[in-house]
């Protein structure tokens, strides 16, 4: 052996013994913890986490702690947790109905700037975290995150992590919104509409229905259901319209020293469950079905645009679309004299995609 | 004057392309986010290209410079000013060259330690990159080559990840454009000068290059592909985050490559942090060679000792610098005198150059 080769060698040998020396964690003796929930107690922080216990079966195990601040959090949970613990496979965060009210800053701060957390779901619920995390300790690790998935990529909640966190939170001009959880009165774990935050403080919360027209106007996915009440003659039915795919488009014009927000929707439906004395084929119904509907959303949106502006909360980011055509843009003059002055025009128009295979 | 390298270690013309591309990439793109846009905020593209540009132009001088006769920069000092002062000057670069080298080494260190392994001591990874660094550098400049090569087609690998984030831009970012003044669009293309820096390092390694006539097209299509995958980045880092969000986190690129999720693989910006070692060994060891061939050059020492005494002081710096600021000091410092570097001295020199050439002529046609 050359000296040459020799050295080759021994890089090898190096490489294969050093990569021995880095640190690692062994799946059954970390606390890794997949769901996180904060709340404010006694003037306090604090923090309940679950994380799944592999060693013994598939139980999960549960800790809560009390703190100043989340730093000092994780502390407090480290010395009740058998092993150490690690945000790295953080799923979701939870904030608790008196956390939310106080203000979020110093936590969302915190959790923004942690490399270790990855791309988390963060939810907001009505009372305490920890009733949600009870009610789904038994079910898998994975289930808090796979729900909220769930209900944002098919049912009418509009996209929220952490990545639009920072962009809401750090971002002028658009104010925080995050989904809600709740206990329903079977016990189990649903979502239940949106929470909308003025800077860090929870201000107002939307229903489910409002929650889909929200998503209708701010969202690149539009899946969800409307419900939509149709009369004809004497006969009244529900039915319910799933929007496929579709465009918004959102310009604000200056219309006599007032702002006006135009919000035009292109939807692409599919109809499920016409009553009989309707069909999609007859193009009277047809066209009373698309009128109906049209008319419905817009009207909905405006409403729930007027009661946002009310409540001087603006989730869908006007504040944005406004500072895009004025270089000297302020956030305080914005909210305080033209949001309350605007004035909304949402038009509609549905494109019925298809009504089902029966009949 | 010219500078004979015998053919058996000089590499394709081709490979000017790579190695001048391979040179420009290193760490800075993993986090100049937030520089670039200080200034020109949501038009700091302009900036970029503004930049590039320039380069392009600082590349036309070095290779009027450097031809007709195959030179390098420690000829070409010792040309204009001199053996005593010439040497000086290219001690001079020599620092120069050392201190871009150390920036990338330790900048990536703090990678490391900042994403992947906080509780890591930097004289532990300080002595594995050493080791690294001595045994590519020791095996001469076609080995730099190669290893410039897999520089570039790493990153362009890469590329296929931006379909991630692509799902969640949001065009109005990049609005209201052209607002900014022209000085706030040039103060934040000074910012962006760090991100070029590197094809400068074609002063020394001229003369390994086999046919020089067509070296100027390789480097100008070297720094082309530069300036575009630069601004691909910018714009999908400034169509995915808001300029307020850029400001307050210190790693966009990272940042965007966390919505990157595959089944099977949670955490993708680790991978990439790792696959990101073979892209700053290029700049990293590119640059530590020049400082062993200035050495070579301009005393006539063996530069294999030097190499050793240059990693050493590069180790030891490396764990001298402790705390979070001073890692973006030195970044800065290497970002100043790069642009001093680049845009004084090479322009400078070549003018006096050009006049001592004139001069000379003139000398010997009155005779």
């Amino acid at each position: 052996m050359t000296n040459n080769t020799l050295a080759k060698f021994g890089f090898v040998v190096l490489s294969l013994l050093l990569s021995g020396c880095i640190p690692h964690n062994i799946i059954d003796e970390v606390s890794l913890m997949h769901n996180i929930g904060f709340d404010r107690e006694k003037k306090m922080l604090k923090g309940i986490v679950v994380y799944p216990n592999y060693q013994q079966g598939n139980n999960s195990s549960l800790i809560s702690a009390l703190a100043s601040n989340p730093s000092n959090l994780r502390e407090q949970l480290g010395y009740k947790s058998q092993y150490k613990v690690e945000m790295g496979q953080l799923r979701v965060i939870i904030f608790g109905n008196k956390l939310s009210t106080y203000g979020l800053a110093q936590i969302l701060d915190t959790i923004c700037r942690d490399p270790q957390i990855g791309i988390v779901r963060i939810v907001i619920t009505n009372g305490s975290p920890s009733k949600i995390i009870q009610k789904t300790l038994n079910e898998s690790p994975l289930y808090l995150m796979n729900l909220i998935d769930q209900s944002i990529k098919n049912e009418g909640i509009p996209e929220s992590n952490i990545h639009t966190i920072y962009d809401q939170y750090f971002g002028s001009g658009i104010d925080m919104s995050f989904p809600l959880l709740k206990v329903d009165s079977s016990g189990k774990v649903k979502v239940d509409g949106m929470g909308i935050f003025k800077e860090d403080k929870l201000k107002y919360k939307i229903s489910t229905k409002e929650a889909l027209l929200f998503k209708l106007m701010t969202d690149r996915n539009k899946s969800g259901v409307y419900n939509l009440k149709l009369t004809k003659n004497n006969d009244s039915s529900n039915i319910g319209v799933r929007f496929l795919y579709g465009k918004h488009k959102i310009t604000i014009i200056n219309k006599n020293n007032r702002e006006e927000a135009k919000i035009n929707l292109v939807l692409n439906v599919e109809i499920a469950g016409l009553p009989d004395w309707m069909t999609v084929e007859n193009e009277k119904d047809y066209k009373k079905i698309k009128n109906e509907l049209e008319k419905s959303i817009s009207r909905d949106a405006t409403t729930l645009l007027n009661n946002l502006q009310a409540k001087n909360v603006d989730p869908i980011g006007f504040g944005r679309m406004h500072k895009i055509n004025h270089n000297k843009w302020s956030e305080d003059n914005f909210y305080k004299n033209i949001y309350p002055n605007m004035t909304f025009n949402v038009s509609s128009n549905i494109i019925i995609r298809q009504a089902g295979v029966g009949k | 004057m010219s500078v004979k390298v015998k053919e058996q270690f000089q590499v394709s013309t081709f490979f000017t392309f790579f190695l001048v591309h391979a040179s420009q990439t290193g760490i800075g793109i993993l986090n100049y986010q937030a520089n670039i846009s200080k200034y020109a905020e949501q038009d700091a593209w302009i900036s970029l290209i503004i930049t590039g540009v320039s380069i392009h132009l600082i590349l036309f001088i070095i290779f009027k410079m450097l031809d007709p006769h195959k030179n390098d920069l420690v000829a070409v000092n010792e040309h204009c000013f001199g053996k005593v002062l010439g040497s000086a000057l290219s001690i001079l670069a020599l620092g120069y060259f050392w201190l871009a080298s150390f920036t990338v080494f330790r900048a990536y260190i703090d990678v490391i330690q900042v994403w992947v392994y906080p509780t890591i001591k930097t004289w532990q990874l300080s002595i594995i990159f050493g080791a690294v660094l001595y045994y590519i550098v020791s095996n001469g400049f076609r080995v730099l080559t190669g290893f410039s090569f897999w520089g570039v087609i790493l990153p362009s690998i890469l590329f296929v990840l931006i379909y991630f984030p692509m799902k969640h831009t949001n065009y109005i970012y990049l609005l209201p454009a052209f607002s900014h003044p022209i000085s706030d669009l040039l103060l934040s293309a000074k910012a962006s000068t760090l991100l070029f820096l590197g094809f400068e390092w074609i002063l020394m390694y001229y003369p390994f290059i086999k046919e020089s006539s067509k070296i100027p097209k390789w480097a100008y299509f070297g720094n082309l592909y530069t300036i575009i995958v630069y601004l691909i980045v910018t714009f999908i880092s400034f169509l995915y985050f808001n300029q307020e969000v850029i400001k307050e986190l210190p790693w966009p690129t990272l940042m965007m490559l966390k919505i990157v999720h595959f089944p099977f693989l949670e955490r993708f910006e680790y991978i990439f942090i790792f696959i990101w070692l073979l892209v700053i060994i290029p700049p990293m060891c590119i640059s530590m060679w020049a400082c062993t061939r200035i050495i070579k050059r301009t005393f006539s020492f063996p530069p294999k000792g030097f190499l050793i005494l240059f990693i050493l002081l590069t180790i030891i710096a490396s764990i001298s610098l402790k705390d979070v600021e001073s890692v973006n000091k030195v970044s800065n410092l290497s970002s100043n005198v790069g642009f001093v570097f680049i845009y004084i001295y090479i322009p400078l020199l070549f003018i006096t150059k050009q006049i001592k050439d004139r001069f000379m002529k003139n000398k010997i046609t009155s005779f």
